[in-house]
C-alpha cells in the first residue's frame, strides 16, 4: 500500500496522542476532524518541527510543537534541568517519538506498515496530510508524507 | 551498590533514567546515544541492569538485546520504548529481555520494575554462587 492516512486512521492516531499528552498534563482535542492537505514549507519560527522518517507504507511524520508544549514536556521529562534552547529542542524531539511510537499501533490497525526512525529537528515540513490537536498551551500539527516512490 | 548502563539516543531520557535509578539506590556506570555500544560497555562494566531504548541512531535496541544476550545470557535487561507494536515486543520477548517499560516513563512504575528485576537478579547469583 502506498497511500496516505484516510481520516479515521488520523482521527485514531491524534486519540492516541491525546492519552499520550495526558501524561504530560497537556489536555488535547482534535481540532479538524477532516484531515487537511499541507504543502511543502517552511515551520513558523515561534513552533519547533521534529521528523521521523519512516520505512513503510508513508515516507514520515512532521509533528509541529508550541515552544510551551516542549516546555511542558521537558518539565516532565527532568523537571530539575533549565530550559535551554537545547533542552526544549531534545524536549520536542523525545515528545516527537513517544507520540508516533504510541500511534503506530491505530497506523497498524488501519493496515498501515511502518518502522521509524530517530527525530530530527527540522525546519521545513512536506506535503502530506494533516491532523491538528488543539491544546491550551497551542495548537500541535502532525503532517503524515505521502511516499513518491517504492518503499 | 548495584550498577546500571543506560543506553537511549535521548538526552531528556537518560536524565530521567538516572534520577529513577539514583532514586533507588543504583549507580550509573555508563551511559551510550546508541545501541553500538552495548556490548562493549556490558564487558567492560558487568552491570547488574542494562535499560535500552528501541529506535535509536545505529544498531537498534532489539538487535543489541538479542546479541548481548546471546554472548552474556545473565545480562538483565528492561527496555524502555514508546513502541507498542506487538513485532517489537514478541522480538524482546524471544531475546530474553526481562522487562518493557513504555515511555513516557512513569517513575514509580519504573522504579518498581527495576527493584523487580535486581532482585531476580540477586537471588538468582545467590542461587548460583557455591
Amino acid at each position: 500500500m502506498l497511500a496516505l492516512p484516510d481520516p479515521d486512521t488520523v482521527e485514531d492516531f491524534l486519540d492516541n496522542a491525546i492519552g499520550v499528552l495526558h501524561t504530560f498534563g497537556i489536555t488535547a482535542v482534535v481540532l479538524d476532524h477532516t484531515p487537511r492537505i499541507a504543502t511543502t514549507g517552511p515551520i513558523d519560527l515561534r513552533v519547533i518541527g521534529v521528523v521521523i522518517h519512516v520505512r513503510g507504507d508513508i515516507a514520515g511524520v512532521t509533528w509541529q510543537f508550541p515552544i510551551a508544549v516542549t516546555r511542558q514536556a521537558a518539565s516532565v521529562f527532568a523537571p530539575d534541568l533549565e530550559l535551554d534552547p537545547g533542552i526544549l529542542e531534545a524536549a520536542a524531539s523525545e515528545l516527537a517519538n513517544v507520540l508516533t511510537g504510541r500511534g503506530l499501533i491505530a497506523l497498524e490497525s488501519h493496515g498501515l506498515e511502518i518502522e521509524i526512525s530517530p527525530p530530527q529537528i527540522t525546519p521545513t515540513t512536506r506535503a502530506g496530510v494533516t491532523g491538528r490537536l488543539t491544546t491550551e498551551l497551542g495548537a500541535i500539527v502532525v503532517v503524515f508524507h505521502r511516499r513518491t516512490s517504492g518503499r | 551498590m548495584p550498577t546500571a548502563v543506560i543506553v537511549d539516543d535521548s538526552p531528556l531520557i537518560r536524565v530521567q533514567l538516572r534520577q529513577i535509578l539514583s532514586h533507588i539506590g543504583v549507580a550509573v556506570v555508563a551511559e551510550a546515544p546508541t545501541g553500538d555500544h552495548v556490548h562493549a560497555l556490558y564487558e567492560q562494566h558487568h552491570p547488574d541492569l542494562v535499560t535500552l531504548d528501541i529506535v535509536m541512531p545505529g544498531k537498534d535496541g532489539v538487535t543489541a538485546a538479542i546479541e548481548l544476550l546471546r554472548d552474556f545470557p545473565a545480562a538483565r535487561i528492561v527496555m524502555c520504548t514508546s513502541l507498542t507494536t506487538r513485532d517489537k515486543i514478541v522480538a524482546c520477548q524471544r531475546a530474553g529481555v526481562c522487562h518493557y517499560l513504555l515511555k513516557p516513563l512513569d517513575a514509580a512504575r519504573a522504579e518498581q520494575v527495576f527493584q523487580f528485576v535486581l532482585q531476580h537478579a540477586s537471588m538468582a547469583a545467590a542461587r548460583s554462587a557455591p
